[in-house]
């Protein structure tokens, strides 16, 4: 699954390690979801849509790998 | 509710919730020490301090409950991991509980079959537990980087 979370926390001027806190998971967590190596729960997805004020599907971009 | 209501209500949520995950360390930590300090004493006492055959139930009693104490412990914190780092763990879970039963088996057989002479310890079995979950985390933890 694709995502913009990167712009959107340089935009905001958020290091990971402040979105984390403010998200409630780990730097790592970010940094996995940030390259599209960890895909985050429903709950993690909407604490991020809420806090980017944005709607769940512009945050992330469902890709099915083809 | 303001975009900055929403932010400081994550923020003392989330702030909560390292707390606990580093309060739930402390007990463990706290466990861990209790569990390996009765044991090391009860090996040690058992030859060296005492021949009494019911302060050795006592011993064992203890090292019992501290061990349950620790197993809690873990629950407890795992409980307080975010959801990356539970997938780090049960990755790691998954493999050192296949590799545990394959080696394991294949080590047993092994030695039933005569191609090796060292019998099988049940040490052998918890120190390869061991190595396998702390190397699975470590290369699980660089894979996601």
């Amino acid at each position: 699954m694709n995502n913009k979370l990167r712009e959107l926390r340089k935009h905001k001027n958020l290091t990971q390690e402040e979105l984390a806190q403010l998200i409630g998971i780990s730097r790592q967590a970010i940094n996995a979801i940030e390259k599209g190596k960890f895909d985050p729960s429903l709950p993690t997805a909407f604490k991020m849509a809420k806090l980017f004020a944005l709607p769940i599907e512009e945050l992330f971009i469902y890709s099915d790998g083809n | 509710m303001t975009s900055s209501d929403v932010t400081l209500i994550l923020f003392n949520k989330n702030i909560m919730m390292r707390t606990e995950q580093k309060r739930q360390t402390k007990i463990l930590s706290f466990w861990v020490l209790a569990w390996v300090g009765s044991f090391a004493l009860l090996t040690f006492g058992v030859n060296n301090i005492w021949q009494d055959l019911l302060v050795t139930k006592i011993g064992l009693l203890i090292t019992l409950c501290a061990g349950i104490g620790m197993v809690v412990a873990n629950k407890n914190l795992f409980r307080a991991y975010d959801e990356f780092q539970k997938k780090i763990h049960y990755e790691a879970m998954a493999l050192t509980l296949g590799l545990t039963v394959v080696i394991g088996l294949a080590y047993e057989a092994s030695f039933d079959f005569g191609v090796i002479d060292a019998e099988p310890e049940f040490e052998y079995l918890v120190f390869f537990i061991s190595l396998c979950y702390m190397v699975s985390i470590l290369l699980n933890s660089r894979r996601y980087q």
